[in-house]
């Protein structure tokens, strides 16, 4: 390994000030990094410091992802044996590997592109800048391709990450003062910009375009049923006549985005986040909170208005949380740490609305089924505001304690 | 004899803490000095030059911003050497000691009859008076200030820090009189800081009180205590001080005797036998260290590894800190490991559970490794988890960043000194000069008035 080391420390100067390819220096470092710890010492301040850094950081949360991710690739390979062959094959019957392989080629193409699209962007912009590129983009290019259908076109998912990485991130000026989540902005650009292929019902299952599915078989997701339906009792129903219960909604074996269909999934990935200290506890317990709140507050109207319990305003919490990608976004998108509230008690106020507007979109909004996406970039918006307020009342202790006020 | 407990905080699972309680002499050294730099921001005025003989007590040097405050020698011998840095800042004025028993006379003080200005001239002239440090801006206290209440600290939750309640064990009588001159000094109140379980109920007075701190560090530093107790700000100054410290002034105005023994644990992953030793004030750490080291590359720690100043034999600053109660030794040789943020066990602690080293281990071997390149800040709340003052960690350190020296002083920088924000910087992924930022704020406020 020697070698590798000394050919690093050949083309160094290559890169330094005065070198040829200076201009290039941010590449150089991030492959320098990406190899061997920097070991820089510590020149001022503490003497010691901790053994974490972004790089590290960033992984902790792409490792979090794998079993969503690999739980995706699975099922749409799953989804796509299901309405091509089989609508009634039970997932443990399913040939896992086939499965596996056609979500993988599904999949990593997708991967693939935004890695490329998005990294190109973001190295172009490190260059520009004069800042390191910034291990963020790990997690960024993972989420995307996760919160996109099986048959998204390539162009669009580029089109997609690079606006997500420009408009979302580099302008503010690279990770960690972005307002907004670059994943989400890029899934958010794509929605309204291209709705044909990234909404309906045909499009959550691999291969509806070409006519190869068989009778009977639809790509509508259960939130999809519950929202058109329009009442609970005909909405489960029908997702019975789909085979699809609860917890077959908890497993994640129904059609959705490639990655966000599993609520199980999600909780193992919620449970490495938390337990890593990576992920904010704050949030998703806040989300959690806010989706149940909501939820219940508008039951209960149900229940007091003689809706009666076929309204969809009637549907439980325990669906409102296995369908959607109400897990997924709590757990990944809306933990972003930078565009979140900053402060512990901002953190708390941020998730619960998020987990409330959530429901409101989803229930009370007739257009948009996908409530969590802009509830997250919606509250992206707002966490400033929040924190600001958390910190006038921090401010306004201060003042008192000092007998200013 | 209220309880404060500290929520929030980091103990560092830090190699090398003294094996042993008992306290080792190490009176033998031949070579001590006062380290300028340390006083942050002093205008130097020289009182002595090189080649002049001294006594212990001699007036070495004083600060121009208040030139009532001495700086004293701490031994009887000759200087040897003054040694200068950029810009000519005097780097260190170094003693090379023939005995420490030769003093300047001090007439003893009853400090019971004595008036404030009695007591504050005697501790001017004496060379105690800069062991006496102030909040906002943690510089050496002002003859002028008025201040609001006098922390006296004697918990030190540092890494490797010594236990200050067996430092001052048996100078009871020195501590009483070190207290009541203290007394003296505010109209507000003297708050002894202890560790939890310490009972000093016989040091209660008129005007002093005690109270004892628990929970992990940083809840036995002055920054700690002055925010649990009496924070300080703009418009109210806060005094702290050592408990060592106070018993020497007190030993001072009783007997007239000029300290010139300082107690100060010499630990560290790099210290061959970490111990608590009796040494000089001032003293040399080559001559200290002797035989105490053992690293490819030694960096000594003025203070713990988390606050300290990098004392440099090279750099001519390599001696005991005058605030000190600990010098930590380090391994300054850093080596750089291949896909070292990929793997689960790296031999390194960190406060998140990245890495797991920590499930297994109990005291980790720190190097000076800054374990990452400098980031953005990604504020995941590492900040928070270690701050246990109602202070906002990361809009503070936002703010600082950003210099912004509104929003920093409303937020509460004024209470704050470095040894408060190193925990914050110890545990940062983005490996951001966080204290650098908080010493160019409180300067700028500091000049802007």
């Amino acid at each position: 390994m020697k070698i590798l080391r000394d050919t690093l420390d050949k083309f160094e100067p290559l890169f330094t000030k005065g070198g040829k390819l200076e201009k290039l220096y941010p590449v150089y470092e991030a492959a320098d990094t990406f190899l061997y710890t920097p070991g820089h010492r510590t020149a001022s301040g503490p003497s010691v410091r901790d053994g974490i850094d972004l790089k590290r950081l960033m992984i902790m949360v792409v490792i979090a992802l794998v079993p969503a991710t690999l739980f995706g690739m699975w099922n749409v390979g799953f989804q796509h044996l299901r309405a091509t062959e089989d609508w009634n094959l039970a997932p443990t019957a399913a040939p896992f590997f086939e499965c596996l392989l056609y979500g993988a080629i599904k999949f990593i193409p997708v991967y693939a592109v935004t890695i490329v699209a998005g990294g190109t962007a973001e190295a172009i912009f490190s260059i520009i800048r004069k800042h390191e590129i910034n291990e963020g983009f790990l997690v960024t290019s993972l989420l995307f391709p996760l919160t996109l259908p099986p048959d998204i076109p390539l162009w669009q998912v580029a089109v997609g990450i690079i606006f997500g990485v420009v408009i979302g991130k580099e302008i503010f000026g690279g990770t960690g003062m972005n307002i907004l989540n670059p994943a989400l902005t890029a899934r958010i650009f794509l929605y309204f910009a291209y709705p044909v292929d990234i909404s309906g019902d045909r499009v959550w299952v691999s291969g509806s375009g070409s006519g190869e599915w068989i009778d009977g078989a639809t790509g509508a997701t259960p939130l999809a049923f519950f929202y058109s339906n329009g009442n609970a009792p005909e909405a489960m129903a029908a997702a019975d006549s789909l085979s699809i219960g609860w917890f077959d909604a908890f497993m994640g074996w129904i059609p959705g985005s490639m990655g966000e269909t599993s609520t199980l999934m999600c909780l193992l990935g919620a449970g490495i986040l938390i337990f890593s200290k990576v992920g904010s506890w704050r949030i998703m317990a806040g989300c959690g909170m806010g989706m149940l709140a909501f939820t219940l507050l508008l039951n209960f109207v149900a229940f007091a208005a003689g809706l009666g319990a076929d309204h969809y305003t009637a549907v439980s919490p325990a669906w409102h949380f296995v369908i959607g990608s109400f897990a997924f976004g709590s757990i990944f998108m809306a933990t972003d740490p930078v565009s979140a509230a900053q402060t512990n008690t901002g953190r708390w106020i941020y998730g619960f609305m998020i987990g409330a507007l959530t429901i409101l979109v989803r229930v009370l909004n007739p257009a948009y089924p996908a409530g969590i996406m802009l509830a997250i970039v919606f509250m992206n918006v707002f966490a400033p505001l929040i924190d600001h307020y958390v910190m006038k009342a921090n401010i306004r202790r201060r003042e008192v304690r000092l007998g200013l006020q | 004899m209220a309880t404060i407990k500290a929520r929030r905080g980091l103990d560092l699972p830090i190699h090398g803490a003294p094996s042993d309680a008992a306290v080792v002499d190490r009176l033998d050294v031949n070579r001590v000095a006062l380290l300028p730099q340390e006083v942050l921001g002093a205008k130097v005025r020289l009182l002595a030059q090189e080649g002049d003989t001294v006594q212990v007590g001699t007036p070495l040097m004083c600060d121009r911003r208040d030139e009532a405050a001495l700086f004293t020698s701490p031994a009887a011998g000759k200087i040897t050497a003054i040694h200068r840095g950029k810009r000519r800042a005097v780097l260190s004025i170094v003693v090379e000691a023939t005995g420490y028993d030769d003093a300047v006379p001090f007439h003893p003080v009853d400090v019971s009859a004595a008036t404030r200005d009695e007591v504050k001239q005697a501790l001017l002239g004496s060379g105690l008076w800069p062991t006496i440090r102030r909040r906002p801006f943690d510089r050496v206290a002002i003859s002028t200030d008025e201040p609001a209440a006098i922390i006296v600290q004697a918990y030190d939750s540092s890494p490797l820090a010594p236990d200050l309640t067996e430092v001052v064990a048996g100078r009871d009588s020195d501590l009483k009189v070190g207290l009541a001159a203290l007394r003296k000094l505010t109209d507000g109140l003297v708050h002894v800081a202890v560790k939890d379980g310490v009972r000093w109920g016989r040091f209660l007075g008129d005007g002093i009180q005690v109270h004892q701190f628990r929970g992990p560090h940083p809840a036995g530093t002055a920054g700690f205590s002055i925010h649990s107790l009496c924070p300080a700000g703009a418009n109210r100054t806060v005094w702290h001080v050592g408990v060592q410290d106070v018993a020497d002034m007190g030993r001072l105005l009783r007997d007239g005797k000029r300290p010139t023994e300082r107690i100060i644990s010499l630990g560290g992953p790099a210290a061959r036998s970490p111990k608590i030793v009796r040494t000089r004030p001032g003293a040399d750490l080559e001559q200290l260290c002797l035989g105490e080291v053992e690293a490819s590359q030694p960096r000594f720690v003025n203070g713990s590894a988390i606050w300290g100043n990098t004392a440099s034999v090279e750099e001519h600053t390599g001696f005991v800190g005058r605030w000190n109660t600990q010098v930590t030794v380090l391994e300054d040789g850093v080596s750089r490991d291949l896909i070292g943020w990929a793997l689960p066990i790296s031999g390194r602690y960190t406060q998140t559970n990245t890495v797991w080293d920590k499930f297994f281990r109990k005291a980790f071997k720190y190097d000076t490794d800054t374990n990452g390149s400098l980031r953005a800040i990604v504020p995941i709340g590492q900040y928070e988890s270690v701050m246990p003052m109602d202070v906002l960690a990361t809009q503070l350190i936002k703010a600082l960043a950003a210099k912004d020296l509104e929003s920093a002083e409303k937020l509460g920088v004024l209470e704050l000194s470095e040894e408060d924000l190193a925990l914050c910087q110890v545990v940062d992924p983005s490996k951001v000069p966080i204290t650098d930022w908080l010493r160019d704020m409180l300067t700028t406020i500091e000049k802007e008035g």
